[in-house]
């Protein structure tokens, strides 16, 4: 079973530019409402979809380049990258459904 | 605060009940929310009420009650709302100042999610009343995520050194400016109205910032800017138009619609988007209710907020107790 995996600014082209399966990549910080309402859905999200999708997180409060270089100006922001390519932006929390949809779409246009 | 919370959440097995901070958390602390409070903390309920601010709802804003039995003196709207909630308060109930983002209804222990905190409780009253937005800015929705925010909390931080707009009127969004002027360069304060509707001190404190710029009557037209915001076309009172470069646009405009999209699906609503209940107010989910103006079927007056508040409350005293019968609270006195 997958759980989620945190990711820093050195190791996010390894882990999420070059991985083979899609990803999926939350840009959150401790002080944010709404990222609290997503962090129990995305642990869902990486144990239900193990082997499928890999769910990263990047602190960017610690972790700012990346979040930087993709414009991200409000958090939660979640990409949907796949193979280096971002194929979707969610900006803010959404419900369970919302969130498993939007995987859904994300993993079918992948195939 | 993440491992908390996926502890918390992760009880979704029915048998287990899990543990919940409060009995019941009510969301939206005017006359119905307010009344609910004094109830459920008056027989014993552990009580949270969560609530953006004295002025975020239809009574804090109104000038004059006249018509609230038992207050022949003038009151405004603001201050019967503050003799309540210091009544709910002398019986336990607590308040915070936070707006609620989300909720988790189906779990036997219910997630309140606000900017600032995640809640639990065993069951939850829904008093957000109805004055929730219908339209949106031209350009809102096209740039949300990209100088477009609802919560300075999350966001300011981005914002470091640069020019914001804050349009808004109320406390909550004088609240959300004076969090931006720890960041920002300069805060463009748009209000619709020509007064803010506020206590004194709080406008006083945004008056006085250096770093606001105050636009009274002021209504944003569109928010301008291809991939991110880049400015903000406001009319002003006398009908000239102003062109302010900002990078971020922090909304917290106000209408005429139930407020309930933070229930994000979870309840059964009307086509007029309001929140379906029976007739003690339950919704379609358990333990969870909805009273006040966020409901169709009802009068918008205080007495009948009031009403409601009061007659949830002692449904979910009944329901936590496990008994067949309300128990009405006559008096202390014995007989």
């Amino acid at each position: 079973m997958n759980s989620v995996i945190h990711v820093n600014d050195g190791q996010f082209e390894e882990m999420v530019l070059k991985a083979e399966l899609p990803v999926l990549v939350d840009f959150w910080a401790p002080w944010c409402g709404p990222c609290r309402m997503v962090a129990p859905l995305l642990d869902k999200i990486a144990s239900e979809y193990s082997g499928k999708l890999i769910v990263a997180k990047v602190n960017t409060d610690e972790n700012s380049q990346w979040a930087v270089n993709y414009r991200v100006q409000g958090i939660p922001t979640m990409l949907f990258i796949s193979k280096g390519e971002v194929v979707k932006t969610q900006v803010g929390a959404l419900s369970e459904s919302g969130l498993k949809n939007l995987v859904d779409e994300f993993l079918a246009s992948n195939n | 605060m993440e491992e908390n919370q996926l502890e918390k959440n992760s009880n979704t097995n029915g048998n287990q009940k899990g543990s919940s901070d409060y009995d019941v958390v009510i969301i939206g602390g005017g006359p119905a929310g307010s009344s609910a409070a004094i109830y459920a903390s008056r027989s014993g309920l552990k009580t949270l009420v969560v609530d953006k601010g004295l002025t975020s709802g239809a009574l804090g804003i109104t000038s004059k009650i006249v018509n609230y039995p038992g207050i022949t003196d003038e009151i405004s709207g603001a201050e019967l709302v503050e003799k309540m909630r210091t009544q709910a308060k002398s019986f336990g109930a607590e308040y915070i100042s936070d707006k609620v983002i989300g909720v988790d209804l189906q779990s036997d222990v219910k997630s309140v999610f606000g900017n600032g905190g995640v809640y639990t409780s065993r069951s939850v009253i829904i008093s957000t009343g109805s004055m929730g937005r219908g339209s949106r800015i031209k350009g809102e929705d096209r740039l949300l995520g990209h100088g477009v925010s609802y919560c300075a909390t999350c966001d300011a931080a981005f914002y470091r050194d640069k020019y914001v707009a804050v349009a808004g009127n109320n406390d909550e969004a004088i609240e959300e400016a004076l969090f931006l002027t720890k960041f920002a360069k300069q805060v463009y304060f748009l209000s619709q109205t020509e007064h803010l509707i506020a206590s004194e001190e709080l406008i006083n404190e945004l008056q006085k910032n250096q770093k606001v710029v105050l636009y009274s009557g002021s209504k944003i037209k569109e928010i301008i800017g291809q991939n991110r915001v880049e400015a903000v076309e406001a009319v002003r009172k006398d009908q000239s138009e102003v062109l302010l470069n900002v990078s971020g646009v922090f909304v917290y405009l106000q209408g005429g619609r139930p407020v309930t999209d933070f229930t994000q699906g979870q309840l059964e609503v009307s086509q007029g988007g309001c929140l379906i209940v029976d007739a003690s107010y339950q919704t379609n989910i358990p333990g969870v209710y909805a009273v006040g103006d966020v409901l169709c079927t009802h009068v918008k007056q205080v007495i009948v907020s009031a009403a409601e508040g009061a007659i949830a409350a002692m449904a979910v005293e009944k329901e936590l107790n496990g008994r067949s019968r309300m128990m009405v609270d006559w008096s202390e006195k014995k007989q």
